[in-house]
Parts: structure tokens; C-alpha cells; sequence
């Protein structure tokens, strides 16, 4: 007889095996099966953007088992440590439980009943608005949020509170590839999406170390790397070797920032061989630079022209690294040749002054070799966050964007939403609202004197965040934080409000790949923790009473009385879906919550009817047969239709190498570069409380070249001090070839007060996509003390 | 005592001698494997000591990747 430890080590082996289709020598048995939990919710995993499908399994509404959904074509199953423990956040002791709210930032928080601090806060802002005006209050949220929250702050804050000051997180990790797709395709997000990769036979991985912060989809490009060892060619482009470098055949190492060069003389290699595909560029593409007074059409023979100043030999001096002309070449030959690479980046392209820039390079690659809707083909741009294309970039959470990929100076767009909303014609202010950078200013200035900041943690987050955390100091800005955790940013609020996390309430994350996931409610938020689509509705009636103005309440009177587990969400959800996409490209009129509940891995946009959405909706974008769109808007008998532009061209841009915001120079010698480690996902607000992830990487450290070591006289664990014109952190060494030579690398996880990365990174940020330069400053670093014992650190109440 | 069903990916060529590291681990049982993949279940006291074998296994000769499948938690939620 089977004992239940052996049958729930069989279950485990059984699982495990069946992602390899691998065959053990037992079965399982049915009864044990169900005795397993007794209740299954299938869900999203939260921490990162790949869209990982987990059911979790109740057991007493407890969450006792957590599996990978087999049948998700996110996943096929796997999970990574990070994402296979969130469900310790749950019920975890330093959960926010109830509303706190202080007068002054310098006095201590007080426990108040819902109702007051919901009064408090429509009473601030009101107050804001009648002395200062619609644009001194604002909203920033987060690429966590769920698409009905973002959706209905902003329909809020633009409809109702008449500004659009509405922007998030998401701006400081995907703007860049959001303008990058926009530019290059006529359209935001990827054409294709995962399901390329089983067909690719080159991957170029630019910028991204893909193995820690995407393991789930690294594991993908890995296993099709081994099944096809000879087939199959990885390139790896970035500074600093990385995990991700471990599968590479060629890795390509340069001084930061001169991927430009690099990118600009792959292209110049593909023409100069005549690698391109000539038919794809005769149907579908154009050529544009940069004019004075705008973008100006020019010809391939320009373009050829244009890239002359690139050619491998002068491209290899600027990058420098390992960087030769030959390599140049064979990287440019393998990435033209596969007929089927798929490109795929990360934060080290978005967060650069020039990020756009660095994006349309890479997309310029693929529409030279005709690598797009392809099988096996994509230029494919990794999210960092599970919501910030579904919430963020579809449904209006950017101060430029309006719900449904629609422009908020595009007057028409403007209109089309008033009718929807029935708000009044002309209560959408024209202006876009102030990206983060500039609405953080507004904060220093004492512009703006009430903000909301949901699921996410600026005073962290920020380039240069030390002036940030002043600003948010000041007295006289009113700061309202809904979070799940006490945070740097709580440290800095007036009112707390406490939210449920993911699993404790229903919503809907659109990950990297265009997919909308729906994840139900599973167990009841702790303490008086509520949804955010709770919060704003209750919030929206009490400022409409304070501000006399009835339009603020016609903005959820839609959702009024419905019970936020599950009707609200849903209501919202609807209109959204039902009303705002619809025939726009992101149409998700299919994806109903009755047919995203039968999905394992929910739909992809454009899905215009439930019939399509049940088939999984559009795996490849602009290609006739597989986008409704593309057969509905086609005007020829060609295969693709790039219906965004009425041109229905893809642009190839003449962008320059231009270096980064600061250089290392006499005073300040070393690049200092910045990102994650695997254990830890953004400030660790939640990662930082799961005692085997913190155990893993208990703190922060400096990563440095054994050469720039051995010159600064640093041995393994020693204390650091990395500094910038703007600031400095204290942190243990650890010496390895990762980064170049001239560069040194910090996770940014960290919270505790020296070792904060981002008081010394720099708060530069890119012209066309207002995204910071996280990823390059120049900083000196030097040996402060020997090693000494360090203490993991989070913020408690 | 959680329970967690893992899939190790390993470069072929060292296969054999992953297969031997990793069964010397203390709480690890190999349950079967292909030409690059190990199916293996961590029992331990707590899903910490599950944290830690995961990193252990990731040190291992030609380990590529641990990717978890299942986690049972049963004992530690509800003991």
C-alpha cells in the first residue's frame, strides 16, 4: 500500500516527467489524486512577464500544492523557483491589513476604518484640484496592476479628474520597446510571440540575460538549442557574460552603449553581401531618417550610404570588447542567413538614452532579411513585468496613451472615447499628461500636491532617486500609496492603503506575447485588505460629492453595487473589452471572462469574436489567415498586410551611434550597469519576505572584472563604495569575468540604505520614449574595508 | 515535509556524471532521464532546504537549468 508521502512524491515525479514526455513505471492513482487538494484555481504567476500558467491547489482555502499548467503554450508547464514560492506573500505577517494614515509625514501611522481613509483621500485631492488646478494631482501605477484597475484609474483620472497624469512603472522598463514597435511597425507589441522559438534556428539575445530574469523562457531557447545542437546558432550581445551566456555559440562582448555601432554594421555586412530579402523590401518596406521637421522618406541607396560609416572595421573600434571585424560578420551572416532567427531583449536596449533608437536597429534587421511573420521569425521584445503590455500600454496607463493603443492629442481618438465613457465632449484634456521622470519633478517642484501611487515603489525605482524620495517628502504633497507591502514609497505616504495581492482578487494580465490571462480569485485577502477596482469606485463617489461634479461619478456608475470578487472586475473588464477595443488592433471583444475561464493560457490579440478567441486568437500579427485583421483590412493579394499605417510599410530608420548620456571620464572612470538576479524581482518588496529566495541572495554586491580588481587592489567580499556625481553605495565585491573590462554591474533589488543602487544611477532619459538611461553612467569605485557580515534587509511598518 | 518534482536540464555530454553528482545529494531521488533532461523529486523539512537543493543542483557538472513542475506545501501550511 502506497503511504501519501510516497503517492505525492509520485505525483511530483509523474508531473516532472510528463514536460519531457518521459515514461515512468507507475500511474497515478485516482482517489489520491483529488485528495490532493480540494480546490484548483488556475492562474498567472506574477513575477515577471512571461505569463507563466500555475493552478494552485486549496486545501481548506489554503494554498497547499502549486503546478505548472501542461497546456499553456506560455510555459508548457515550467516554473521557476521565484514563481513557484509567491504563494508565501499570501498570509505572510508583514502584510498591510488595514488603512494607515499620518497628517504629516513626520508623525507615526495610525490603524483608521475604511470609510475615513477613503474620505481623507477625496478630500485631499479635491482640495489639490480647487487651489491648484486638474494637473496637480496625479496617478502612477504599475505594470503589476491588473488591466481593470489601470483601466478604470485612468477612466478616472482623464474623464473625471480631467488630467492625464496618468502613468506608470512600465515607463521606466518597456516605453523605449513600445516607441521601438510603434516606429518601426506602424503598431505597439511583438508581431509574433513565443511560438517561434521551436522553429528559430538563430536566437540573437540582445541585452538581456534572459536565464535569470525570463528562466521560463530561457529554458525554451535552450531546449531547442540542445535538440538541435548543429541546427540551431545562439548569439549573445552584451556587456557583461551572463548565465544566458552559457548556451551561447558566439558571445559578443562590447563597451556599453555601442551596440548602436554594432547593430548599424550588421546591417552594413547584410547589404554589403546581399543577405537582404530584396521581394520584402520591394512590398514592404520603406526608409526614413530624421528631418528637422519631422521623419523624411528616403531611399535604400541612402540608407546603404548612411551606413558606410559603419562598416565592421570602424564599427569594431568603437565597441571594442571582443568585438573584431570578422566577428561582426559572422554574427550578421548567421543572424541573415537562418531564415529564421528570433531576436529577443530586455531592459538593456529600453533603459538608454538612445533606447528607441537601439530598438528600431534591431527591428531594422528583420525587415532587411524579411524575418517577420514568418515561422521562426520574430523581433521579439521580452516584458518585464506581467501586466505592463495588457494594463499599461493597451488599456490608457502611459500619460500619452488613452485605452485601446489610442493617442490622447489624436482629437478624434479623444472624442471616440468621451461617447463610450458618455462623459461630456471635450472632458479629455488635450495634453498629454507628464511621463514619470517629469511627474516626479512636478513633485519636487511642489507641482503636483496629491498622488496615488498603486503596486509599486518609486522612492526605490527611480534613477537618481534621493531628490525623488525629497520631493515625495514634502509636506505639502499629499502621498497615497495601495500596496500589498510596507516599501521605501510607504515610508513617504500619508495614507497606506492596504490591497489584496494576485490570487486574493480577479483580473486579467496581458503578458509579452499579446496574450490576455485571466486569473480568478482563489483566497480571501488578509485583514481588511481590498481590490483596487474596489478602492477607486468607493473613491470616485466620495470626490464627485467633494468636487460637486457628477461626471466623476459616471465614471463608475457602471460598476456601482457589484461585488468586488468577481462582478466588478468582470463589469469592468466588459466595457473595456466589449466597448473600448473594438476595432482596434488590440480587439479583444473574443476574450470574454466566460471564454479567458476555458483557456488554459488564455487568447491572443486581435481576437474580434469568441469564436476566434476559443481557437487562442492571432499567433502571428499582419499575416493573412492567422489575423482577422489582416483579411478584413487587406487591399491586395499579399500574404502580409501591415495594416497599422495607411502606407502598410514597415520603416527601416538611419539611426546613429551616439554615445550615452555620461561617459566615463578622468573623475568618474567606470561604467556602472544595473539589473536583476534571479531570486529577486524588482525592489523585493515580496521577494525580500521569502526567507529561501532572501537566503539565496541575502543582499546586493558589486560585480567587478578580476583585471579592474586586481588594479583597484579588491579581493573577493571586500566593501565597495560605487560612486556617481549623484550618489554612493556601499556593497561586497564579487569578482568575476561577468562584466567588461572598464564596467562594473549591481543588482538593484536591494533595500537597504547603502546599497540602493539607484542613488548613483542617473535620471537621463530618452527623448522620443521618455525612458531612463538605468543601464549606463560613469561611476569610480574603491576598497572602503575588508569583508564584513551583512544582514538582508526589508522595510517593515 | 514539502515535496517538489523537478526537470534538470543537463548538456548531454555530461549527463552521466550529473546523474552521479546529483544522486549523492542528500534529499534528492532521481526518478528517470533522457538524453538531456533528469526527472527528480527534493523531499525535505522545508521548501527553504528545497531553495537550497535547487541551488546545489544548479552548481552541478552541465546543469543548464532547474525548472520546478510541482510543489507540494501540504505539511507546511497546515501541519
Amino acid at each position: 500500500m502506497l503511504t501519501r508521502r510516497e503517492f505525492i512524491k509520485r505525483s511530483a515525479a509523474i508531473t516532472a516527467a510528463s514536460f519531457v514526455g518521459m515514461n515512468l513505471p507507475f500511474k497515478m492513482d485516482r482517489a489520491f489524486a483529488e485528495a490532493e487538494a480540494d480546490k484548483w484555481v488556475r492562474g498567472t504567476c506574477r513575477l515577471c512577464g512571461t505569463g507563466c500558467r500555475v493552478d494552485l491547489g486549496l486545501k481548506n482555502g489554503k494554498p497547499v500544492v502549486i503546478r505548472g499548467v501542461a497546456d499553456s503554450r506560455t510555459n508548457l508547464g515550467y516554473l521557476c523557483m521565484k514563481g513557484m514560492l509567491f504563494y508565501k506573500v499570501m498570509g505572510h505577517p508583514d502584510r498591510l491589513k488595514k488603512p494607515l494614515y499620518r497628517a504629516k509625514k513626520t508623525d507615526k501611522f495610525k490603524e483608521i476604518p475604511w470609510d475615513q481613509a477613503l474620505d481623507i483621500a477625496a478630500k485631499e485631492f479635491a482640495k489639490a484640484v480647487k487651489a491648484n488646478g486638474n494637473d496637480s494631482v496625479a496617478y502612477y501605477g504599475s505594470g503589476q496592476a491588473q488591466t481593470e484597475e489601470t483601466y478604470l484609474f485612468q477612466k478616472v483620472f482623464r474623464a473625471g479628474l480631467r488630467t492625464n497624469n496618468v502613468e506608470g512603472n512600465p515607463r521606466l522598463c518597456m516605453a523605449s520597446a513600445a516607441v521601438g514597435y510603434m516606429t518601426s511597425f506602424g503598431a505597439d507589441e511583438p508581431i509574433g510571440g513565443y511560438a517561434n522559438i521551436e522553429k528559430a534556428r538563430c536566437f540573437f539575445i540582445i541585452g538581456s540575460n534572459m536565464a535569470e530574469a525570463h528562466p521560463v523562457v530561457f529554458r525554451r531557447v535552450m531546449r531547442r538549442k540542445l535538440d538541435n545542437p548543429k541546427e540551431v546558432t545562439v548569439i549573445n550581445v552584451d556587456p557583461r557574460i551572463s548565465p544566458t551566456s552559457r548556451i551561447a555559440d558566439m558571445h559578443v562582448q562590447f563597451k556599453p552603449g555601442t551596440d548602436l555601432a554594432l547593430l548599424n554594421a550588421m546591417a552594413y555586412v547584410i547589404i554589403e553581401e546581399r543577405l537582404y530579402d530584396e521581394n520584402f523590401l520591394k512590398d514592404y518596406a520603406a526608409f526614413k531618417k530624421q528631418g528637422e521637421k519631422g521623419p523624411e522618406t528616403v531611399d535604400f541607396e541612402a540608407y546603404k550610404a548612411f551606413l558606410a560609416d559603419y562598416t565592421p572595421e570602424k564599427a569594431s573600434k568603437i565597441c571594442g570588447g571582443n568585438v573584431t571585424p570578422d566577428l561582426i560578420r559572422k554574427v550578421a551572416r548567421s543572424f541573415a542567413q537562418s531564415g529564421a532567427t528570433v531576436s529577443m531583449w530586455t531592459m538593456g536596449l529600453n533603459q538608454r538614452l538612445h533606447g528607441v533608437w537601439a530598438n528600431n536597429m534591431v527591428h531594422n534587421l528583420h525587415i532587411l532579411t524579411g524575418q517577420l511573420c514568418k515561422p521562426g521569425a520574430d523581433s521579439l521584445s521580452l516584458t518585464g513585468q506581467p501586466n505592463a503590455c495588457g494594463g499599461v500600454r493597451e488599456a490608457g496607463g502611459l500619460c500619452h496613451l488613452l485605452p485601446g493603443h489610442r493617442a490622447v492629442d489624436n482629437e478624434k481618438a479623444r472624442a471616440q472615447i468621451e461617447e463610450l465613457w458618455g462623459v461630456p465632449a471635450g472632458r479629455i484634456p488635450p495634453k498629454p499628461g507628464l511621463h514619470t521622470v517629469a511627474m516626479f519633478q512636478a513633485v519636487n517642484e511642489g507641482k503636483i500636491k496629491a498622488i496615488w501611487i498603486n503596486c509599486t515603489s518609486p522612492a526605490q525605482s527611480l534613477p537618481n532617486m534621493e531628490i525623488y524620495r525629497k520631493g515625495m517628502a514634502r509636506e505639502d504633497v499629499f502621498v497615497m500609496v495601495s500596496d500589498i507591502f510596507p516599501t521605501r514609497t510607504t515610508e513617504l505616504a500619508n495614507l497606506i492603503l492596504p490591497a489584496a495581492f494576485h490570487f486574493e482578487k480577479t483580473g486579467v494580465y496581458g503578458c509579452t506575447e499579446r496574450r490576455s490571462q485571466l486569473t480568478p480569485k482563489a483566497v480571501n485577502p488578509p485583514g481588511e485588505a481590498k481590490p483596487e477596482v474596489w478602492m477607486v469606485r468607493e473613491w470616485a463617489l466620495k470626490l464627485a460629492k467633494e468636487l460637486n461634479d457628477p461626471v466623476i461619478a459616471k465614471c463608475v456608475e457602471p460598476f456601482v453595487g457589484l461585488h468586488e470578487d468577481y462582478d466588478l472586475p468582470k463589469a469592468i473588464w466588459t466595457e473595456y473589452s466589449q466597448k473600448i477595443t473594438a476595432n482596434q488592433d488590440n480587439d479583444l471583444r473574443g476574450a470574454t471572462y466566460e471564454v479567458l475561464s476555458k483557456m488554459p493560457d488564455g487568447v491572443q490579440w486581435p481576437a474580434p469574436t469568441e469564436e476566434f478567441a476559443l481557437k487562442g486568437g492571432t499567433v502571428t500579427k499582419f499575416l493573412r489567415g492567422s489575423d482577422p485583421m489582416a483579411d478584413k483590412e487587406a487591399k491586395d493579394d499579399k500574404p502580409y498586410q501591415f495594416y497599422a499605417r495607411p502606407d502598410r510599410k514597415l520603416y527601416i530608420w538611419l539611426r546613429p551611434y551616439k554615445p550615452a548620456a555620461e561617459e566615463p571620464d578622468a573623475e568618474y572612470p567606470i561604467y556602472l550597469s544595473t539589473g536583476r538576479i534571479i531570486d529577486h524581482w524588482h525592489t523585493s518588496s515580496m521577494t525580500g519576505r521569502i526567507p529561501e529566495l532572501m537566503r539565496a541572495n541575502p543582499y546586493a554586491f558589486v560585480e567587478i572584472h578580476p583585471k579592474d580588481a586586481q588594479k583597484l587592489s579588491i579581493a573577493p567580499n571586500d566593501m565597495v563604495e560605487v560612486e556617481s556625481r549623484r550618489g554612493k553605495c556601499l556593497l561586497p565585491a564579487k569578482v568575476y569575468e561577468g562584466p567588461i573590462e572598464g564596467m562594473v554591474f549591481v543588482y538593484w533589488h536591494d533595500m537597504y540604505e547603502d546599497r540602493m543602487i539607484n542613488k548613483v544611477t542617473k535620471d537621463a532619459f530618452d527623448a522620443n520614449s521618455k525612458e531612463p538611461e538605468f543601464k549606463i553612467c560613469a561611476c569610480r569605485i574603491k576598497r572602503v574595508a575588508g569583508p564584513q557580515a551583512l544582514k538582508p534587509f526589508v522595510v517593515t511598518m | 515535509m514539502p515535496i517538489a518534482g523537478l526537470v534538470i536540464g543537463v548538456e548531454p555530454q555530461f549527463m552521466h556524471q550529473a546523474a552521479q553528482a546529483i544522486s549523492t545529494l542528500k534529499g534528492i531521488e532521481i526518478y528517470g532521464w533522457n538524453e538531456d533532461n533528469i526527472v527528480a523529486v527534493v523531499e525535505s523539512k522545508t521548501s527553504k532546504e528545497i531553495e537550497q537543493a535547487q541551488h546545489e543542483l544548479q552548481q552541478q557538472p552541465g546543469v543548464l537549468s532547474v525548472s520546478v513542475t510541482y510543489l507540494n506545501v501540504e505539511d507546511e501550511v497546515c501541519p
